[in-house]
This record gives C-alpha cells, structure tokens and sequence, in this order.
C-alpha cells in the first residue's frame, strides 16, 4: 500500500513537470506584454521593464532561468503585477481562504448529498425518491452564478439574515459555503442512490437481512461501503473543479482566494503568478487523484490498484 | 471541465465489477432493440427526448419568422417586461428576449453537441487504442491524458481566445479559408464573433475528451479479456477489427450514456465562460450569456434571468433525465422494483 | 425589489460600527504605495491620505497648504520658493525636509526607477530630458568606480554603456591622517590658504579659486569627509606641505556616497587597499544637453530621442543646476520650471510629488528588495493616517499619524479601505450599511441608475474627464477628416446618454469640459454670453444629413437601402474596445447608429486589456474607446493628449498649427489670452477629430447622509481628513467639514524674498 501511494506521488512529478512546460511556453507566445499600460509608456521605458524580467531572450533560455531559479533560489519568483509581491507569497496568502471554501463545501456537499441519495435509493420511487431527486436534478441544472445573486437577494437585502458579501466571519462562510456545496451535493446524490441501487440488490446484502440485522444496520454498516464507491472517485474531481468554480463565488462575495489568478493572471501575462497557481492546482488535483485512488481500495479490496 | 462539476457518473458497470456483456456482437441487434422497447417505456426519458428535439427545432426555425432579430436594438424602448409584442420582454438594448433566446439555442445546443462530438470522437479512439494495446501505448497515452487533465480550463481557454480567435494569427486564416468554401463573405469582420465562439469549442471539446478517454479505457480494459474477443481473435479478425467491430459495440452502452451526460456539463462550462466574459460575446447570445447579463439587474428585470435560466435548467433536465433513461435501458440490472 | 418608499437607499445607522471608523471601497488592490510610482487611482488615492505633499486637495478639491505653510514665486510663473512648516514630520517623528522633497522628486525623474507618474514632473527644468535619458550632467565629468581587481569585466563594460575614456586607475587606498574638505566644486584652479599649520591639524581655513572666476570662495573647517579610503583624481595648484613643496590632490570617496575632496598631497599615505582598486572614467564629450531632434508637423511618428545613456544619480548630486528642484536647506525648497506653470499649487498636490524617506529606500535597494519598503511595518509616511494593516487584495487599514499636526482635529481615526471588484456587491454592501460612500474608485451598475436616482443619497456631479473614440488617422478611409467628421456628426450623444449611458453625461463636441477651472470656465461662459458659442451649432451637433452628405463628398455615396442607408464603396470598419460591459453596451449602440443615419457598417471586436493595448501600440486598429481623466484642473492636460509629441497621442494625426497655439498658451502669463488660445486649438480639434468626442463624464455617487464634510467637485477627489460621521444629521444639516483648512498666505516675490 505503501508503495503504491509513493509510487503515485512520485509519477506525480513528470506530469507537473510536462504541464508546467506546456502553460509556460502557451502564455510567452501569447500576444500582449505584462507591462502594457493605458497611459502610454515610452516603447524605451517598456523595453527596459522587459528587460528587467528577461522577456526578451530567447525562449528557452527563459525556461531555463526559469527552472533554475525554482530549482536553486526555491522561489516561484516575483509577481509582474503586483511589485514586491512574489507568487508563493500570494499563493500563501489566497489559497488557504480557497482551501477553506472549498474543504467546508466539500463537508456540506457530502452532509446534504449522501443522505438525500440513500433516502431516494431506500425508498425508490415513493414521493420522498421523487422529491429527492427533483431536488438533485435541480441542484445540478442551476449556475452557481445564478444561485449566489438570488439567495443574496432574498437572505441578505430582504432578511438581512446573513451578510450580502466579504470573508469576516463563520456568518460570512454560509452562502459562499452552500452556493459552493449545492451542485456538488446534487451530483452525489445522485451517485449516492445509484451505488446504493446497485448494492442493495446484492447476495451479500440480503444475507445480512436474512440473519435478521435491522435495517438501518444493513444500510449503514453494509451497503454504504459499497454504495460510496462512485461518490469517492468522483470526490478527486469534483473536488478540483470546485477549486476552479470558487472563482465565481469569490467574485461575488468578494472572497479572497486564489481561483481569480487563474483568470486574471494570464490576462494580465504575469507569467510568474500563472505558472505558480497552475502548479498548486495540478499538485492539487493530484494529490486529491491519488488519495481517492488509495480510499477506493480501502472501501472495496475487490479493486485492483492500478499500476 | 465543467465550472460545476466533472461529470464522471460512473457508468453502469465500474471497470471493476466488470459483467459480461448482454450479448456478443453477433447479437448486438437484439441488445438495441431491448435497450430501445425499454427506453420507449420511460416516460420521463421520452417526454425530455422530446422536448429536447421540439427545442432544437424551435432555435432553428424561430429566428428566421420571428418579426425581431436577436440583434435588434431599440435604445429609446430600454427593458421592458413580457407583453404581447414581445413575449419574454425586451433587455435594456430593447432587444427582444424571445428571439435572443432562440438565437441563443443555437448556439448553446450547438456548442453542446459539436463540443461533446468532439470529445466522443477523440476520446473513443484514445481510450479505445490505450485500453486495447496497453502497455507502453497506454502508459504513455494515459500520461498525456493525465497531463492535459491538470492544466485549468480557464487558463486553457483564454490563451486559446489569445492565439486563436485574433484576426493575424494563421489559425484564423485557415478559417477563413474554409467558411469561403461556402460563402463569399468570409471576410467579413462580422463573422469573428462565430470563429471566437468555434474556437471555445474546441477548447472545450479538447477538454471533455479526456474524461471519456478515461472511461472508454477501462471499458475496453475489461472486455478485453472476455471470452468473445478471443474467441474472435481466434478467428483471425485483425487488431482493428476487433476494437472496432467487437470491443467499442459493447463498451458503447456506458459511453452513450456518458455522452449524453456530457452535452448539459459543456453547456453548464460555456455558461460559466460566459459568465466570465470569456465565452460568448456580444451581440451573439447564448443561454449562459443571457443569465450571466440578467444576475446584473436581478431585482430590477427578473425576466432576463428568469427566462434563460428556465430554458437552460429545463434543457439541462431533459439531457440528464434522457442520460439516465439511456443507462436503465441499457443496464437492465438496476430494475425498478 | 428595490423599490422601497424610503428616500434613502438602505439603511442610515450603523449598527456595532465605531463612528470614528470611515468605511470604503477603493475598488481595486493597489499597485504602489510608492508616491514616486503610483500612476493608477486605485494607489493615488490611498497615497494622499497616507503622504502629504507641499499642497493637498482640500475639502473642494482646491489646493490648499500641506507640508509647505507658504511660497514664494516669480511674476512669470516660472520660479517658486516653498517653505516647509515646522512641524512636518514623519510617522516616525522625524522631521520632513525640503531635501525629502528633492530626493523624491529627482527619483520619480529617474529612468532607473521607471515610473510612470513621471510625466507630471516634466514641469521642471530639464526634467522631461532627464527622465528620457537624454540628461548629461554638465559639471561632474569623472566617475570612480570600485573594482575587485584590474581583470574584472566591468572595465570593458563601462566603456561600452557610455562615451567614457578611462583615465586611469588609482592605488585604491589614500589613508587621510588629516580628512579632506569636502563639498568642493571640480573646476577649482587653485588654493591658498591664510593660516597653515600642517604639523599641529588641519588648516581652518582656505580659499578657494574657480577657474572661471577669481572670486574666492571661502571654505570652512566643518565641511569635512570622514578618514577612510579614497582614489585619486587629480592633482591640483601647488601647496606648501609639512615644509616641502607638494600639490592639492583631489580625491573621492570610495564608501558609495561619492563626495569628493581636496588635501595636501603630505597628508595621504597611499597604500593598498583589501578593496582592489579604483577606475576612473571620464565622460567622453563636452557635455551638453542632447535635445530631441526638431519635430516637423505632420511628418508622421515624432522622432525618437537618441538616449546616450543613464546618468547616475550620485553625479546629480550636489550639482542642483541641473535638474530645477533644489533643497537649498532643511525647510526650504526651490523650485524652476521650463515653462509657466500657473496651476503649480494643483500640480503640487498630485501623489508623485510627495516626499519619500530616502535612507529607508536606499536600505531596501540594497538588500535587493526595492519595493519592499512599503508594508506595513516598515512604510514611513507623513500624512494624516498611516498604513495599519494591508490584507492583499482584500482590505488596507489607515489609522491616524501621532506626528501629524491634525492628529487631534480629525474625526475619523480609522479608514478601511475594501477591494470589492463587483459593482452589485458594491452596492449591496452600501445598502447593509457596510460601506459608507460609493464614489471615486467604483461604478454604480448602470440598470440601477434610475432607481437610485431617486434617493436623497444619490448625486450625480460633472467630471474633468472625457469619453472618446480615438481614429487611426493613417488607416484609410479615416486619413480624409471628411470621413471622421461624418462619423462624428451621425453619433446621436444625447440619445446614447439618456437611453444607454444614463448618467446625465453632457455630450461633447470637443474635448476641454466647458466646467475646467483656471479661468476656462469663467472664459467660455463670457464667450457664449456674447453671442458666439466655438463648440456647437451647425457641423458640430449631431446632423445626419449633414453627415450623409460629408460622406458622399469623401467619395463613398450614400444611398437608400430599405428604411435605412448605405455607404457605397465603404469597407466596413472595425471598432476595438476592451472587455467590459458599459463599453460594450456604447460600442453596440453607436454600431447600430452609423448603420442606421450613415450606412456604415462597423465590426465590434474587443479584447482583454492587455492585448487591446498592444494592438494599439503597433497601430493595429481602426477605431479604438479610450478616455482621459483630467490629472489637474487646467486645459494643459487634455490638451497634451493631441501633441504631436505626446506618447499619449496614438492617433498619428499631427498638426503644427494647433502644436503652435498649444505652446503659446501654456507660455502666455496673461489667463484670459491663454484660455483663448486654448479655445483656438480647441476649435481646431473640433474640426479635424482625429478623436471622436463622446461625452463629458459625470460622476455618480451614493453618500450616506450621516457623512459630513463630503463635498461634491469636479475633480471627484474628497479626501477623509475632511470627512466626520453625523449621527445626528437628521437634526443637523450643516456640512462643515472636520477641519478647517489652513489658506494660502499672500505669496512673496521670489526675487526680493530672503530665501
């Protein structure tokens, strides 16, 4: 197991490795300059702030600087927008915020969406499966762009039951959590019903009832096991795509995380900013891949792990 | 990747509770017709199927009666609510709403379907030669897919706006070029809002794909040691034949399902794109355009967000009812009682 | 819905909030708290409240004393004299000097900083040329620099960055038992002295000859280096040493401060230094200004200025002829500038002109952090508050400064400053009462407009700053003014304000807002009560006709097409604008204008910021939004935007004439001249467009009542010093602010004043 989970890791660094290329070498070759200004700068002030981070050697001279100065500095390097800022000290700076969101949505998502799913699946095709369902379904079908302004209208301007937007207190953390939670929750009910579809019907589940086990013991202690297979192998996902999709609800609520770097630093060409962000993400999504791996073999040891 | 969520429902079978399939491939006829008696009984599936299809007929024919065109302003009429000249009210352009919606169909079912195209195409013919050959083809297949997979998709589609989508870059002549097979105005500037949009298609069909690939793979991984196929192999049906004729026609339940899964996942991902002014752009429409300019004035127009909004939850609905329906009628075991 | 009876729009109590606490969203991070370079509004207006310069906006936006108390000046308006106050002094109770102001200014005119607020300087003698490189400095021609040893690479370096010869190099170490005087000018020719006792000390005295004069200059025992290690320049007049025959030396200094001295040559023992050793350049040529070649109108790019490389800032020093700033002593400052400058005072209140603590950044540049001096726990600030806390991209906190002489009389003790990029959660926060103004750095949404109208916190101002269509004078069709004028006149602006924009915007026909202050607005509304009116009337205000028939004239007729028009012959066009709802919404609506009265079909395209802006670097567009905010209340500034010269002026039209009338403007002392001068060139814009004028901005805001001391102006500039919290503003309407600024003393006269 052990060296299963080293393994991963350690294939972990030729794919970080191959994407931080890829990002470095698309956003250099995109057009436009990190210091273009709306008052004009004189094209010799340009060049000489270009000349300042090296934007004019030749590319891979720049990838190698690059390399280097990761490798030997252990530095991300600075951040070309934002002077006297470097890039792991925003990063340090915005990602626990990100974190926090995205950790407490995943706790929600999993609270609402795996009991509504074992409800829909226990009780299939009553009312209470319908209900539970239209829910999930609807959960799925509304943007969190447009779920965010309306609860905002209606909790916060018309209740005044929670605050309207910024990251102050755990009040602060509700909508910004649900909003986050929600479509999540709809996709593991629903998952969540299906697995449990599938174990119920099992040999191994009618023999626990037939020694006489109540029924919720059946449920928890038995079938949930196997029923939260496709919920955790779509968690390594689902997790990362929310880190992503925060960047909508950090706009609105005015949260600050790092999602917006995503969008706004290649916009911006600071190049820096982007190759540190696209690093966290991928370590990220691969640590989280990884781990789902290892808990999916924990939940069923009919899997084999793949090599 | 879907803003939302990644859509890797598991398909019916996981690769590691592997059934054999229904039937083999000398009776594949009888598996769709069984599949389709089923899918005719659901009624949810067959009322979506519908509707979807009353939908994409309506954004096609619509705009081309309708007394308004999607880009027509009226500046002096400003936002008004739904009335009987204009059905869905009018935004603060004094646009119609109803013709940007059907406009806007267009294009949000056509970046659907040909994303999703896209990403099937792709990814049926990765996943399926990785799961097939294995090995170092399915190491290093697999590894690009892992590479690709941990780039952000915002990062992807905006260098790709960069490069692409500017009128001086090559790619773009190409387009150009290709549209002029067809019409005479190619050049015309008013047709670079349509190359963007194609190109964030691209984008993220080039995406999608990869999850599919994923999927395919561990379909054909777990066939790949079933009986038929080496009983076909036997035979001396070649390397190809075999993914083609014998191991795709029985993963190909999942993947349909997947697929249909996939179109309101893109459509959800343009939304968002669009949200974030890095989809579609004025004065084409989308329905994630729409929504994303109608939460500015929420309060004020609740009918500019509530009538996108609708027409993509619903559309959203009937593909995720339709999915479903596909997966019970293609996987029998899971019976309602 | 937002449609709630109350005349206010939300909520007008503060619930748990402290009243000497302002609340305010400055829309975005900002990029410097570095006054030298600070550009964006985002940072300057942080920096005004933090720093003070010689003047400050005061609670109307007009000049009023800051760190100076009173000036002096020329009747030509070209010299000033500024006193410092006594007790200016620094977040850390240091005082503030005049030679803050110097060191400040000359490093926002230094290329090596590149800042981009530099432009503002460009008032001082020889400012605009040092800051593009093209200074050389009369007076100091050799430069030392300190080697490891013979063989470096900086050798070859130094003589291929700059026209320098190298005169030799020095036995590094000079071991001065008896220091050198300092502060000697280099063209001395001899010394004498009247008493010498070599064997005892130094001299007390001596007297020093300048070549070009033989006014002696006396030089007094004070003016002393420190012993250490110095490198040998010169030899000087003879002088008689410990008995025997010797010469003046002249050294430097080789702890990096570069000052330089003078001793008798018996008084050194050369020996060698651990340091390697000393290399001594000297400038090449007679030094001289190398101005920009003449501009020819209309001749296309104005030339680029040969720079002959940077000139280091030590070879400034000491020399203040150069550059027209000098700190002539601790309190007093003097001022020289290339041309008149009668809004000096407004000019002064501008961030980049604020002083900067130079030992605290001369510590950071060494430890190779040059920007990092600005966080919280090592910023140093003379202004009102200080930096308390700086939450990136969240929030920035301001408490008040214990050395400031407000410290007692202002009301508000506290500032958060909040980054909320969305305009609807902007709004929505001001709603709760979480924000106490929306204003300077935020946009109210448009859809919102009208119902905030409506409410008694709601105003609407006019704003020194202007809305615009720049034109690619070199792209065909648009080199024929006939094609731009028709552009111009089938824009129905009225329309575009009342039913898109919906601001109450003034239209505009030309491109200095009738409101600016200096006596332009005094003159205009002369003008137009006589009877003439230069900017409206017929081929000014909207005419489709008129434009239909200028079109057809250029050579591409206009013709009926169904119930609208088209241009025959007319390629369509392509308007450029960067991503952002309110431009494209404008964007949509002038494409659907000249389609509908012109006939001229226009492609929208828009692209991110960045990209927008190096397209139009390398004049890659058509038509392409921009604007201008006024940086002071004077024509100049608008005005410099259409200088053939202007790095601001990317439209590639050029002419000599309205060049001319700009230059004698600015030149002529007489106000009501030059504001018709202004006028003249004006009319001249008008009628050539190389950019389309829009509208006039105006600026909405959203106050709460309980704010006092909150006033509206054109310049949309309310500094908090000004501000205090009412809770009984129902009762009380008065809106005095917190603190009655001090006024301006009558100035003296620059020539007769004492300095």
């Amino acid at each position: 197991m052990s060296r299963f989970i080293l393994r991963r890791l350690f294939s972990l660094v030729p794919t970080l490795f191959l994407v931080l290329t890829v990002v470095f070498v698309m956003l250099r070759l995109a057009p436009g300059s990190p210091f273009d200004q709306e008052r004009s700068v004189p094209p010799e002030q340009l060049a000489a702030m270009e000349e300042r981070y090296h934007l004019h050697d030749p590319i891979l001279k720049q990838y190698g600087n690059w390399l280097l100065m990761i490798g030997r500095d252990h530095t991300l390097g600075p951040s070309m927008k934002y002077p006297g800022r470097s890039v792991e000290e925003i990063i340090g700076l915005t990602l626990p915020e990100s974190m926090k969101l995205g950790f407490w949505g995943l706790i929600v998502a999993l609270a609402m969406g795996i009991p509504l799913g074992i409800v829909g699946a226990v009780r299939q095709n009553t009312w209470k499966d319908s209900v539970a369902m239209a829910a999930a379904m609807l959960g799925i079908s509304v943007p969190r762009f447009v779920l965010a302004p309306l609860l905002v209208l209606v909790l916060s301007l018309k209740l005044y039951w929670l605050p309207v937007a910024r990251w102050e207190s755990w009040r602060h953390m509700v909508l910004p959590v649900f909003c986050t939670a929600l479509p999540m929750a709809a996709y593991i009910a629903r998952l969540t019903r299906a697995g449990m579809l599938e174990v119920i019907r099992s040999d191994f589940i009618r023999t626990a009832r037939a020694k006489g086990l109540s029924e919720r013991v059946v449920i928890v202690r038995h079938a949930l096991r196997g029923a939260l297979l496709p919920v955790v192998s779509f968690l390594g996902p689902g997790f990362a795509g929310m880190l992503v999709g925060s960047l909508v609800i950090e706009r609105i609520f005015d949260i600050p995380g790092m999602g917006r770097y995503l969008v706004e630093g290649v916009q911006n060409r600071d190049y820096n900013l982007v190759a540190g962000v696209v690093l966290v993400y991928a370590v990220l999504l691969s640590v989280a891949n990884a781990a789902v791996d290892v808990a999916y073999r924990f939940l069923d040891p009919r899997v084999e792990l793949d090599t | 990747m879907s803003e939302e969520v990644e859509a890797t429902e598991t398909p019916p079978s996981s690769p590691a509770k592997a059934s054999p399939p229904e039937a083999d491939a000398t009776k594949g006829a009888s598996l769709w017709t069984d599949a389709w008696r089923r899918l005719r009984k659901n009624r949810v599936a067959v009322v979506s199927g519908v509707f979807i299809i009353f939908l994409t007929l309506f954004c096609i024919i619509w705009p081309e009666v309708s007394p308004f065109r999607y880009d027509d302003a009226n500046i002096a009429l400003g936002a008004t609510s739904p009335s009987w000249t204009h059905p869905f009210g009018t935004d603060d352009l004094g646009r119609d709403l109803l013709a940007r919606l059907a406009f806007g169909g267009r294009i949000s079912l056509a970046v659907g379907i040909v994303a999703t195209f896209i990403s099937f195409a792709i990814g049926v013919t990765w996943g399926g030669v990785a799961g097939y050959f294995g090995g170092r083809i399915d190491a290093a297949l697999m590894r690009i897919v892992d590479v690709l997979y941990t780039i952000p998709l915002l990062v992807l589609v905006i260098l790709v706006k960069a490069f692409f989508a500017n009128d001086k870059t090559i790619f773009y002549r190409w387009f150009v070029w290709s549209i002029g097979l067809f019409t005479d105005h190619a050049k015309d500037p008013k047709y670079l809002p349509l190359f963007q949009i194609v190109f964030v298609f691209a984008a993220l069909g080039g995406v999608s794909w990869l999850t599919m690939a994923r999927i395919v793979r561990g379909q054909v991984l777990s066939l790949k040691s079933q009986q038929f196929i080496e009983a076909a192999r036997s035979i001396g049906v070649g390397d190809a034949g075999i993914i083609f004729r014998h191991l795709l026609p029985n993963a190909l339940g999942p993947i349909i399902v997947y697929t249909t899964l996939t179109i309101p996942s893109v459509m959800l991902t343009e939304a968002f794109l669009s949200f974030l002014g890095l989809g579609t752009e004025e004065p084409l429409s989308s329905w994630g355009l729409l929504v994303a300019n109608g939460t500015e004035s929420l309060d004020l127009y609740p009918w500019l967000t509530f009538f996108p909004g609708l027409m993509l939850a619903l559309t959203l609905l009937c593909f995720n009812f339709l999915g479903d329906g596909l997966r019970d009628a293609l996987d029998p075991r899971v019976r309602k009682d | 819905m937002t449609n709630d009876s109350s005349e206010y729009f939300g909520t007008t109590s503060r619930p748990g909030k402290d009243p000497h606490h302002f609340y305010a969203n400055n829309g975005q991070e900002p990029e410097y708290l570095d006054p030298g370079k600070a550009h964006d509004t985002a940072s300057t207006r942080l920096i005004d409240h933090l720093y003070e310069g010689l003047a400050t906006y005061g609670p109307d936006a007009e000049p009023v004393p800051g760190a100076a108390d009173s000036y002096d000046q020329s009747p030509d308006n070209r010299f000033y004299r500024f006193h410092i106050r006594e007790d200016a002094k620094w977040s850390d109770g240091k005082p503030v000097t005049a030679g803050d102001f110097e060191y400040s200014w000359k490093r926002a005119l230094d290329p090596k900083t590149q800042s981009q607020a530099a432009v503002t300087l460009y008032m001082l003698k020889n400012g605009e040329l040092f800051n593009q490189g093209n200074l050389k400095v009369t007076k100091v021609e050799t430069a030392v620099h300190t080697l490891p040893d013979e063989t470096s690479a900086e050798v070859t370096k130094l003589s291929a960055r700059a026209p320098v010869v190298i005169l030799g190099r020095s036995p590094l170490h000079i071991d001065t038992a008896i220091p050198p005087w300092a502060a000697i000018p280099a063209d001395i020719e001899g010394l004498g002295y009247d008493k010498a006792d070599l064997k005892t000390g130094a001299p007390e005295k001596a007297t020093v000859l300048r070549e070009k004069s033989s006014e002696p200059v006396a030089v007094s025992a004070d003016a002393r280096l420190p012993p250490g290690d110095y490198a040998l320049l010169r030899r000087l007049g003879p002088v008689v040493c410990n008995g025997e025959p010797d010469h003046w030396l002249e050294v430097e200094a080789l702890d990096g401060s570069h000052k330089r001295g003078l001793l008798p040559g018996c008084m050194t023992s050369p020996a060698k230094s651990a340091k390697g050793f000393a290399l001594i350049a000297k400038w090449d040529a007679t030094p001289t200004f190398h101005a920009p070649k003449e501009v020819v109108p209309g001749a296309g790019d104005p030339p680029k200025p040969e720079p002959l490389g940077f000139v280091p800032m030590s070879a400034l020093e000491g020399d203040s002829s150069v550059l027209g700033v000098r700190a002539v002593d601790d309190r007093t400052l003097e001022v020289e500038l290339d041309y008149p400058v009668p809004y000096i005072l407004d000019i002064l209140c501008s961030s980049v002109t604020d002083p900067v603590r130079r030992d605290l950044i001369e510590a950071f540049e060494a430890k190779g952090d040059p920007d990092g001096w600005t966080r919280p726990e090592t910023i140093l600030t003379n202004g009102p508050y200080r930096l308390k806390t700086w939450r990136f991209r969240y929030e920035l906190t301001f408490d008040r400064n214990p050395y400031h002489r407000y410290f007692d009389q202002l009301a508000i003790h506290e500032i958060t400053w909040m980054a909320v990029e969305s305009y609807v959660s902007t709004m929505n926060l001001y709603k709760v009462g979480e924000l106490d103004y929306i204003g300077d750095n935020s946009a109210l949404p448009p859809p919102y407009l009208p119902v905030l109208r409506k409410k008694k916190d709601f105003e609407i101002t006019p704003s020194l700053a202007e809305y615009w269509y720049e034109l690619n004078t070199k792209s065909p069709p648009l080199d024929d003014v006939r094609v731009r004028q028709a552009l111009n006149l089938a824009i129905d602006k009225q329309s575009l304000i009342d039913n898109v924009v919906r601001g109450s915007q003034t239209p505009a026909t030309h491109f200095v807002p009738d409101f600016t202050g200096q006596g332009y607005d005094k003159y205009l509304a002369s003008l137009r009560k006589s009877g003439t009116d230069p900017f409206h009337g017929k081929g000014r205000d909207f005419d489709p006709e008129r434009a239909r028939a200028l079109l057809t004239e250029a050579g591409y007729k206009v013709v009926k097409d169904g119930d609208g028009y088209r241009a025959e012959g007319m390629a369509p066009l392509e308007l450029l604008y960067n991503t952002s709802e309110g431009h494209r919404v404008i964007a949509v609506a002038i494409q659907d204008m000249w389609k509908k009265n012109l006939g001229v079909s226009v492609s929208l395209r828009n692209e991110e910021w960045k990209v927008m802006l190096k397209n139009v670097r390398d004049r890659n567009y058509q038509i392409v939004r921009f604007g201008w905010v006024a940086d002071y209340d004077h024509p100049q500034t608008f005005m410099d935007t259409f200088m053939s010269k202007s790095p601001n002026n990317r439209t590639g039209w050029a002419n000599g004439k309205f060049d001319e009338l700009v230059q004698k403007a600015r030149s002529t002392a007489d106000q009501n001249e030059s504001m018709r001068l202004y006028v003249e060139a004006d009319r001249i814009l008008a009628d050539e467009v190389p950019k389309l004028p829009i509208y006039f901005y105006t600026k909405s805001t959203l106050v709460k009542p309980y704010v006092k001391g909150f006033h509206f102006n054109r310049r949309n500039i309310q500094l908090v010093h000004w501000m205090r919290l009412d809770p009984n503003f129902a009762s009380d309407p008065s809106d005095a602010p917190a603190i009655e600024p001090s006024s301006w003393p009558v100035p003296g006269d620059y020539e007769k004043a004492t300095p």
